[in-house]
Order: C-alpha cells, then structure tokens, then sequence
C-alpha cells in the first residue's frame, strides 16, 4: 500500500523522500540510488566551475536531468543572509525554479543554522516570489517566525549534517507538530537509518530529506529502496493512527468464555 | 572574433587574475576557453549576463567574471 499523495508548494508528490546528489561514490551508483529512492525531489547546488572542469559538470547536469525529477537548489555553505540570496538568485536563473532549500550556516562545528539570518533572507527571498524550504533548528519560536513569513515548508534538523545520530530531540520535533499542525515538516539532516526516517514519519512528519545514510551505505541503492520503503510505512503507520500507550498490560486475547478450569486458577 | 585591439586588460576570472583583448566578448572568452557545457550561467560583477547577450556584452578592464555550473548537493 502507498501512503496518501501530497502537494509541496502546489506540486503533487507521491514520494516523501527528499534525497541528496552528493557523497557518492560515483556518477552511476548515484543513479542507481536516485533511481532505486523513488524520490521525486533531488537536492542540488553550483558552484564556479572553470573550463577544465565543465565536462564533468555537463555529465552530472545530464544525469539529473535523465531522472526528470523536481530540482531543489540549496544554499549549501552560506554564512550570511547577503551570500544566501546571492546564491538563490543564481540558483534560480540555473536552475529554472523558484524552489530553494535555504541553508545559513552560523557555526562550522556543528553546521547549525544562522537562525537570525535565516529569518532575514527568508524574508527578502519569499517577498522575491520564492518558494523557501528553510533548513533550520528545532526551535519552535523560530519556526513559527518562518511560518509567519510565508514558509509552508519548513525542514528541522534531526542531528547535525552528516552525523547520522538520528533525531536526538524527539519532544521538539513532536512540538513542532503538534503546534504548527498546518505546515508541512521535513526532517532535514542527521538522518542515519531508516528506522530514524520511521520515526520521524510516524511522528507525523510529512516527508524526509536525507543524503549521506545513502550516498555512504556500502550499497546505495539497496540502502535508498530500504528508505523508500520505510518512510512510506512511517507515514502510512500515521494515517492509520497508532495506539496510545498504557503503563498497565491489557490482554490482548479476550477473556470472557474461557475453559471452566481457567476460571478457576 | 569580433572587432577587438590588441590592447589588454585585467580581468579575474573564476577567482583568477587573467588578461584579454580589450574589447572581448563573453562569447569570445567561453570560445578561447573552450568552455563546453549545456547548463551554466555567466555572472559579470555579481550580475547574471543573459545567453542572449553573450555576443555584444563587453569586459571591462577590473571585470570579474565567474561561470557557474550545477553540482551535487544535499
């Protein structure tokens, strides 16, 4: 069974991964595991690129563009608001979409997100006419400051970039839902495993983006097909509603009817 | 080639002082680069030049000019 589709910015998707194109061994098991991910939404980004370098770069941009996926430039590297909106106006006219997955980075360490200048360029790039994912904290006042902006999308971290440790403040990811209940959440980073992914969806994430988990596995494609298929059955776990927990145990066979020589233990 | 002197200018180019023609064309300059590629953009002074104007828009003596390619991104 598939989960239910949904709509990003008024595009409609069926899959809620989001997957990156970088870290890969190679060109074709990255195109394997694009492929093998089901992912309709492929992160990408640019850079100067001299002459020498060119025929690389055509390879790449022909093999993306063999997938016919929908492209979401990032900002990746920024560490100002000014640097962001250059890069997103550039992203733009390269890439022939006003999708920009928006990355100010305050601290080299962790790569946290600048949650002041992501709100500064959030502002001038949405009043620009672009459609903002911003990848930011878990910080609800933040987020609602973005939702406040014009964002529908936001993309909280789990855990820093590229560390795999998964979502280390469940409660906060929980708030998020649980007060911005219209706003579409993607978990953005931090994601190792698929069973993070689970979790994240069960939780009632509406998608997530993740790179390294794949593009690192000893077998990307086979690891991206296991993302696949376990975001799909976090979200379908939250359509379907899971049970409340209890302290106590409850049976579950029933109880009434039972062999006379049971009732009398 | 269009119509240039044999006078140079600086310019800096990907970060890299280089010097051409005065007079030379962004289509000139990807020309001698032998800069082949489907997707990329021509950024003079922080400003993207469009494809269409590749043949009459000119660099200036201090120009710097960058070409910008996609790359993988997560």
């Amino acid at each position: 069974m598939q989960a239910s589709p949904w709509n990003v910015y008024g595009t409609e998707l069926d899959s809620r991964l989001f997957i990156g194109t970088a870290l890969y061994p190679s060109p074709q098991v990255m195109l394997e595991a694009l492929k093998a991910s089901q992912s309709q939404v492929i992160t990408v980004s640019l850079r100067r690129q001299t002459p020498a370098q060119s025929d690389s770069g055509d390879k790449f941009w022909q093999l993306i563009e063999s997938l016919g996926c929908h492209l979401l430039p990032n900002t990746a590297g920024c560490y100002s608001a000014q640097e962001a909106i250059k890069t997103a106006h550039l992203a733009r006219e390269l890439f022939d979409t006003d999708w920009i997955k928006l990355e100010v980075l305050g601290d080299s360490y962790n790569l946290q997100p600048d949650p002041f200048a992501l709100v500064e360029a959030t502002k001038v790039l949405i009043d620009e006419g672009f459609k903002v994912f911003p990848y930011c904290t878990d910080d609800l006042v933040l987020c609602q400051k973005l939702a406040d902006l014009g964002c529908e999308v936001l993309m909280p971290w789990g855990s820093p970039i590229g560390t795999g440790q998964g979502l280390i403040n469940p409660y906060a990811l929980e708030t998020l839902r649980k007060r911005l209940p219209d706003l579409i959440l993607i978990v953005d980073a931090g994601i190792g495993k698929p069973s993070d992914a689970v979790q994240a969806m069960e939780i009632g994430f509406d998608g997530v983006l993740l790179n390294t988990a794949v593009a690192e596995a000893l077998n990307p494609a086979k690891m991206a097909d296991a993302f696949s298929q376990a975001i799909n059955a976090g979200r379908l776990a939250y359509e379907a509603g899971l049970m409340p927990k209890r302290d106590n145990a409850k049976p579950s066979t029933p109880t009434l009817d039972q062999p006379i020589w049971q009732q009398y233990d | 080639m269009s119509e240039i002197s044999r006078q140079k200018i600086d310019i800096v180019f990907n970060g890299e002082a280089m010097a051409v023609e005065k007079g030379i064309t962004v289509m000139d300059l990807l020309h001698i680069l032998e800069f082949v590629t489907s997707r990329f953009l021509v950024v003079i002074n922080d400003h993207v030049v469009p494809k269409s104007a590749y043949g009459t828009t000119q660099l200036e003596l201090g120009d710097h000019c960058d070409t910008m390619s996609p790359i993988s991104g997560g």
